[in-house]
């Protein structure tokens, strides 16, 4: 009697167990299946199609494709639509995983060893994820600016900035930084240099609080520098942190476009793949090209991403500790 | 007792010091020029756009005034921005940290047939680029006439399985599982647990993931822009406020000042609980 009791009221406490788990899973995964299974089906699908200013859907086949290539290798453009987009998008990830990151983890490094005014600037440099992206963008652009800019005022005051006539602007383009298209692009790197050391440093920060002290200890007793500590002792064992923000950055370098359309209201010239993607969206959600530009991007994008996973898991070997 | 450094950590500390106190400088003076430009009036403003130190009443009360009554797409003024801020704000904070949550700790505590399956599809979600999908999620919201409105906005933020869930995940993972154990043993549910031991342990990340989320929406203009053009919020207002008084900075800067003010107030105040929160979870893939 006791023994069936048990097994009933076991039963029980396990079932009770399994529609706690669904249950609150439910929601999770109904919401992941349809927006995000069954968005990117969905644009698949809508990629051999194209709408008829009626409304009608007729299938195109490989149309869409061939035409989001023709775009993304310059033999077709209209505005934004431009083969800068791939360029532009795919220049940012060097700029991400080679100077914004390594900036970061330096930083974060510098902070932990607590270099004059660390906790001054754990909290300041931070501010760049507290202040809006627009606000950054704007003070930028009038930093910029080509009369009453700090920069080009700078510049001027030096002697670089010409005489202020049209024919003598010194080494500020005709039509100012983010007005040139020769220097558009290369402004914009910059600004995301400026603003790259981001939330980010936060993350690095807390796995470096985590590393055992009493390796750098006994680092330091066999006259170590910090430089020599920091290369062999804190990139190893914060590497699982690196290598998952390293790949948020170069997945983010896809959708990458608030600087391009705020700093320059979606110059040509400055066109990411997702300014294209975004404002084409936006302008018109039945051009089904866009369809075929984001599946051809999802492809080569995953393929770039995985290969960098697989790179970056090759370097060094996780530490426990 | 004060520690020497050899003469290479003088230089490595030196060069990250000035590296540092350049990036530092530049935000700090921005913040500083649009807080005493929003102070100055228009016209000294123009003329010498560096002064500091011409500020006058007349010019702050002119400044906030016209920046909390220009209207934005002609229909929405700061004080309506500032609430549409608020909801589009409250709502996605308190949705966006609470399901990742909940899914977070039924993987990093629970066995079930599904768990593996799970963790995968969370880093699938990080790893490939959908942003081609936003031309069939724009239709989608549009079908469901759901755009341009909050409960659009609430329903997109409601996934379970991003980044947030991998914070958590681990989070609850370090947590210990033995007065879990014990309070199942005195009778306790799952749900129970749930809510009554292994959340308030959570205070933390949930305090911190939720300040982090509250920045990066009240600063949203990605979502606002696709998807909430007839509810414009504060950030989204700002660009527009720029186009407007692109000659009359000052008006501009005040409203910069009040948008950055928020945030500012709330990340100085939580600095520290965003700080030590981390800590205890981390982040691996």
């Amino acid at each position: 009697m006791h023994s069936k009791d048990t097994r009933a009221r076991g039963i029980s406490v396990k079932a009770k167990r399994r529609i706690f788990i669904y249950g609150f899973l439910a929601w999770p995964i109904l919401h992941f299946l349809v927006f995000w299974v069954g968005m990117n089906i969905g644009t698949f699908a809508d990629s051999f199609f194209a709408y008829t200013n009626s409304g009608l859907r007729n299938f195109v086949g490989w149309e869409n494709y061939a035409e989001a290539f023709r775009i993304l290798f310059g033999l077709k453009e209209a505005g934004i639509m431009n083969h800068y987009a791939l360029l532009n998008s795919l220049s940012l990830i060097p700029l991400s995983l080679f100077i914004n990151l390594p900036l970061t983890v330096i930083f974060a490094y510098a902070i932990y060893k607590k270099v004059a005014g660390h906790a001054f600037f754990r909290i300041t440099l931070f501010l760049p994820s507290v202040i809006s992206s627009v606000i950054l963008c704007l003070v930028f652009r009038m930093a910029l600016d080509n009369s009453s800019g700090i920069f080009t005022m700078f510049l001027k005051l030096i002697g670089l900035g010409g005489d202020g006539s049209q024919a003598d602007t010194g080494i500020i383009p005709v039509g100012g930084y983010l007005g040139n298209e020769n220097t558009v692009w290369p402004t914009i790197l910059v600004f995301s240099v400026w603003t790259g050391i981001n939330g980010n440093l936060i993350y690095f920060s807390s796995a470096m609080a985590r590393m055992p002290q009493g390796i750098f200890e006994s680092a330091e007793i066999d006259g170590a520098s910090q430089l020599k500590q920091f290369v062999s002792i804190c990139v190893p064992l914060i590497w699982p942190t690196i290598t998952t923000i390293s790949i948020t950055l170069v997945a983010a370098v896809f959708g990458w476009m608030m600087p391009s359309l705020l700093l320059t209201d979606g110059s040509d010239r400055a066109s990411t793949i997702g300014l294209m993607i975004t404002v084409g969206a936006k302008n018109d959600s039945k051009n089904t090209v866009i369809n075929a530009l984001g599946v051809i991007v999802a492809v080569f994008g995953s393929a770039v991403i995985l290969s960098f996973r697989y790179l970056m898991g090759k370097i060094t070997e996780e530490v426990e500790y | 007792m004060k520690r020497k450094f050899s003469v290479a950590d003088r230089i490595f500390r030196a060069v990250c010091f000035a590296v540092m106190m350049i990036f530092a400088i530049s935000y700090i003076f921005l913040l500083v020029w649009m807080l005493f430009g929003s102070f100055r009036s228009v016209s000294a403003f123009s003329q010498e756009p560096f002064n500091f130190f011409d500020i006058s009443f007349k010019a702050i009360a002119k400044n906030y005034t016209t920046a909390f009554s220009y209207k934005v797409g002609g229909h929405t003024a700061m004080p309506q921005m500032v609430l549409n801020s608020i909801i589009y704000v409250v709502g996605t904070v308190i949705i966006s940290v609470t399901v990742p949550a909940i899914s977070g700790y039924i993987v990093a505590k629970y066995k079930f047939a599904l768990k593996g399956a799970i963790t995968g599809l969370a880093v699938v979600t990080l790893v490939v680029p959908t942003i081609g999908s936003v031309t069939m999620t724009y239709r989608f919201m549009e079908t469901l006439h759901l755009l341009n409105t909050f409960w659009g906005v609430f329903l997109l933020s409601a996934g379970g399985f991003g980044f947030s869930f991998l914070l958590f995940r681990n989070f609850f993972a370090a947590i210990p599982w033995e007065y879990a154990e014990a309070a199942f043993i005195d009778g306790a549910g799952d749900l129970k647990v749930f809510v009554k031991i292994m959340f308030p342990q959570a205070t933390p990340i949930f305090v911190s993931l939720g300040i982090m989320s509250f920045i990066g929406c009240w600063n949203d203009y990605y979502t606002p822009y696709l998807y909430l053009n007839d509810f414009p919020t504060v950030a989204y207002g700002l660009k527009d406020i720029h186009e407007r008084y692109n000659a009359s900075m000052p008006y501009v800067f005040a409203a910069m000042v009040f948008s950055t003010g928020v945030v500012l107030g709330l990340y100085v105040a939580f600095s520290k609980v965003i700080m030590e929160s981390m800590s205890a979870g981390g982040l691996k893939g």
